[in-house]
């Protein structure tokens, strides 16, 4: 079934439901919020946004830590992501960091030592905070 | 271990580890990351993404 929800800077967002990825501990600091679509726009790539469906006014930039880290490889354990999100095979999971922008576009920066993960096999997501001494305020050029 | 592939992560075996440490000071300081972000405007955004554009090019 077809969704929309409105967001004033995108306008109206339309998107298939099974794209609703579930969040049940939410972000934090915004832990209310549990239900969220990624929003695709071409002109924002590499970028993408992690967008709410209840409060659509809220939406993360996010990208993948690819773009940020040649060998971003935090240790995730397979049995816990599982007990958070289900069971996956490989290919289901998605990683992704969010990024801030400060002082005037001349900062900008990625999280990654919260990153987002999402097996789009349950269509479930979390943040989690990685054991590795990652920054939170990673500079995303050089 | 980890491996990073077209934005995917691949899991091997290990042992199971904490993936959650709600340290306080981390937490905080990714809160306010959060805060942070969730306020960002696209047009920002959107200048962000040319300019990560134009150095891709370059290189």
């Amino acid at each position: 079934m077809e969704r929309l929800i409105k967001n004033s800077q995108f306008g109206d967002i339309k998107f298939d439901e099974d794209k609703i990825v579930e969040f049940s501990d939410g972000i934090l600091g915004f832990e209310d919020l549990k239900q969220f679509v990624i929003l695709d726009i071409q002109e924002f790539e590499p970028f993408q946004w992690l967008i709410s469906i209840e409060d659509p006014e809220i939406a993360f930039p996010i990208v993948s830590p690819i773009v940020v880290m040649d060998n971003y490889s935090p240790n995730l354990s397979k049995k816990e992501i599982e007990y958070f999100l289900g069971e996956f095979e490989d290919k289901d999971l998605l990683l992704y960091v969010i990024v801030t922008i400060k002082e005037n576009l001349k900062k900008v920066t990625a999280n990654l030592k919260g990153p987002i993960i999402i097996n789009q096999k349950s269509r479930k997501g979390i943040q989690v905070i990685v054991e590795e001494d990652y920054s939170t305020v990673h500079p995303l050029f050089g | 271990m980890v491996n990073l592939e077209g934005g995917q992560v691949r899991l091997g075996i290990e042992a199971p580890r904490d993936i959650i440490i709600h340290r306080e000071e981390i937490y905080k300081k990714i809160v306010e990351e959060n805060r942070l972000a969730a306020s960002t405007k696209s047009l920002d955004l959107k200048q962000i993404a040319k300019n990560w554009k134009d150095i891709k090019k370059k290189k």
